[in-house]
């Protein structure tokens, strides 16, 4: 008997030991594209000495990527587990459709650098810039919606855009959004100004087409173009570009344009140079926007109004794992927009809002 | 004048809303088709709970009609009236097309169809006025803003009897999808030069030959000039729908007075333009004869107010009667 007894623990041992070395975490994130850099910058930290390898769509810039698959531990939170997470940055919209919708989100399936292999996951967390009740995805429980942070959304202008472009207003924006492309003078008051100044515009998708859309109460479908670097020329685009597309298309169009875009992409259209302001201020104080630190006050204390919050997504279902590791998210995300150029931390806004386009109301001291 | 509803209607309805109630969440629907240039019937109701939204198909299909033409809009069912609204009484009714960047290259970017509400159905409308493209455009986006928000509402919405490829019914208080944020008070959103509502009568049930009309204009971009007339939209009780070329029968004239001095009777009535009256007369002998064989006496033209013809006849006792043409 006393064999026996032996026989049965160390067989018990080995299965405990063989399912501790199977068992891995796995996290799924999708949505908004604006805070993509803070994301890989605080998973990265959350894994720290740990991170046995990140697969990045754009490898000499990561934190720009669109998809990233990482692993590697994160003892403080799961102990000796491998921890594996995908991301894909969707778009906001998109992000929240995922989880109310349950589709599947392509990401990279492996960690290894170089592997470009997708696979199809359902979406376990998603960023998003924009309330879920902005959207058309609404449930019954809605999301659980933690808000971490506040960023701005500035209308760029593209490199063909004269200097006199300075600003635009809440009413030339639904002139714009409606007619796709008004005459130049419209923006500058010179009436030789007889070129016609385009709009370039994202996808339905995008969180930050539902801010500025809210903001300027833009409640028609607008048209907007694209610009063709065969035809040298604008041409009517019917679904709408993504961040990327509109950095770079305002970085190349000989034309007058303007867009809309976060930070992160416009300090990347002429060096920062090309933000212009939201019926008269800019969101930022400094001459000249940069991509390592900028005077946000106008949008601390509210003269700044075209922002939205970044909210963090799960189901109500979400298990004690993924809460887990949301939790630890929110703080690592916290502690980078401490420091962040384009963003900021939720605890330094001095205003707030209840909805996209909303009032937005002083905080009481 | 006595009121009594509509019993028909009435029955109409409760049948089709029971029926309704038995099949609602079964049979799949396609989501709501939409594309520019198409027409799109809007339905809105003071307090009510949903929007209804209609597509009756391209402008094209009825700025070709010959004159004289008569068409049933289908795709709107009495189904949709019944669910959406407790009746046909105090409906703000429209139908809004437009031609945007990259639609039919046949018509200038910006020509919008819009309906102009007739106060009094029998006195066509004055036009509504082209104007400038930008103008328009602002227009054209809430236009078709009404078509595109809702075929994505319907995309998004689980399939049931009341979202369709023709029809759907959205949550008035919806504030990306209800109509209120685009159409507003009936200009789209501030954005078009009047209200292209038509408001059905608080007591349009009660007789079943109520008509509520308005009509069609089509705008292309142009400098304040007259838009062009195609036709105009019938409302009925019934919750049926036409469409129509021809210009509408005068209404059947009422007698508002009638006096006598010897043997001289001077019969009133009132009148519309475009329209003709003739005064038969007869006498008790004449009485059970149908009225077109009666004598015809003098005519008048009409012009929008009360106007009298008189007949000259010894005779003791004379019937009367208007007939307008």
């Amino acid at each position: 008997m006393k064999s026996s007894k032996l026989t049965m623990i160390v067989a018990a041992s080995v299965v405990l030991a063989a399912a501790s070395a199977k068992a891995e975490k796995v996290f799924n994130l999708s949505g908004a594209v604006a805070f993509r850099d803070t994301s890989y910058r605080a998973i990265t930290a959350l894994y720290g000495a740990n991170l046995g390898s990140v697969n990045a769509d754009t490898p000499g810039n990561p934190a720009s990527s669109t998809r990233v698959t990482w692993t590697g531990q994160i003892p403080n939170l799961f102990g000796p587990e491998v921890v594996t997470i995908h991301a894909n940055y969707n778009g906001a919209v998109a992000g929240i459709q995922d989880l109310v919708q349950n589709r599947n989100v392509s990401y990279r399936s492996s960690p290894t650098p170089g592997d470009t292999n997708l696979i199809n996951l359902p979406s376990d967390l998603a960023y998003g810039s924009v309330f879920q009740a902005s959207t058309a995805f609404t449930s019954v429980p809605p999301l659980t919606d933690s808000k971490f942070g506040v960023t701005p959304v500035f209308f760029v202008k593209s490199v063909g855009t004269p200097a006199t472009v300075t600003n635009i207003t809440r009413q030339q924006l639904r002139a714009l959004a409606a007619n796709g492309a008004l005459p130049l003078r419209f923006f500058t008051g010179d009436a030789a100004d007889t070129n016609l100044l385009y709009y370039i515009s994202r996808d339905p998708s995008a969180g930050q087409r539902v801010i500025i859309e809210k903001e300027s109460t833009i409640t028609g479908t607008p048209q907007f173009y694209q610009w063709s670097s065969n035809a040298l020329e604008f041409v009517v685009d019917p679904t709408g570009r993504n961040s990327t597309q509109i950095r770079d298309q305002l970085n190349a169009a000989t034309k007058p344009a303007i867009s809309f875009l976060t930070g992160v992409d416009a300090v990347n259209v002429n060096g920062g140079q090309n933000i212009i302001g939201y019926n008269g201020p800019r969101a930022f104080l400094n001459a000249a926007y940069s991509s390592v630190t900028n005077d946000l006050t106008p949008v601390i204390y509210g003269q700044y109004s075209q922002w939205g919050y970044e909210h963090i997504f799960v189901r109500s279902t979400a298990s004690a794992d993924l809460i887990t590791f949301r939790d630890a998210l929110l703080g690592a995300i916290d502690t980078d927009l401490q420091t962040s150029a384009h963003s900021l931390p939720i605890s330094k806004v001095k205003v707030t809002r209840n909805a996209e386009g909303g009032v937005v109301n002083p905080i009481v001291p | 004048m006595k009121i009594y509803r509509n019993p028909i209607l009435l029955r109409r309805l409760a049948a089709v809303a029971g029926g309704f109630a038995m099949f609602t969440g079964t049979g799949a629907a396609a989501p709501f088709l939409y594309s520019q240039g198409d027409l799109v019937l809007t339905f809105r109701k003071t307090g009510g709970a949903s929007d209804l939204v209609v597509n009756i198909g391209k402008a094209t299909n009825y700025n070709t009609l010959p004159a004289g033409a008569s068409i049933t809009i289908s795709n709107l069912l009495v189904s949709h009236l019944a669910v959406a609204f407790s009746g046909v009484n105090d409906l703000a009714w429209a139908v809004g097309g437009a031609n945007r960047l990259g639609g039919d290259p046949n018509y200038p970017v910006q020509t919008l169809w819009v309906t102009r509400a007739r106060f009094d159905p029998n006195q066509p409308t004055n036009p509504w006025l082209r104007k400038g493209q930008f103008d328009q455009g602002a227009t054209a986006a809430q236009v078709d803003g009404v078509g595109a928000k809702t075929a994505t509402y319907s995309g998004n919405t689980a399939s049931n009897a009341n979202n369709s490829a023709q029809a759907v019914l959205i949550p008035s208080n919806n504030l990306d999808y209800g109509l209120s944020p685009i159409i507003g008070n009936g200009d789209y959103d501030g954005s078009f030069q009047g209200n292209v509502q038509n408001l059905t009568a608080s007591d349009f049930d009660a007789d079943f030959a109520n008509v509520s009309r308005s009509d069609l204009y089509e705008l292309l971009p142009g400098n304040d000039t007259p838009g062009r007339y195609l036709g105009y939209f019938e409302f009925k009780p019934d919750g049926t729908l036409t469409f129509n070329t021809t210009v509408p029968p005068p209404p059947r004239p009422t007698v508002t007075s009638i006096t006598r001095s010897g043997d001289v009777t001077t019969v009133s009535f009132p009148t519309v333009n475009g329209a003709t009256y003739l005064l038969h007369a007869t006498d008790l002998a004449g009485l059970g004869t149908p009225v077109s064989s009666w004598s015809i006496g003098a005519s008048v033209s009409g012009n929008g107010s009360t106007l009298s013809l008189a007949d000259t006849n010894s005779a003791s006792i004379r019937f009367f009667a208007v007939e307008a043409q």
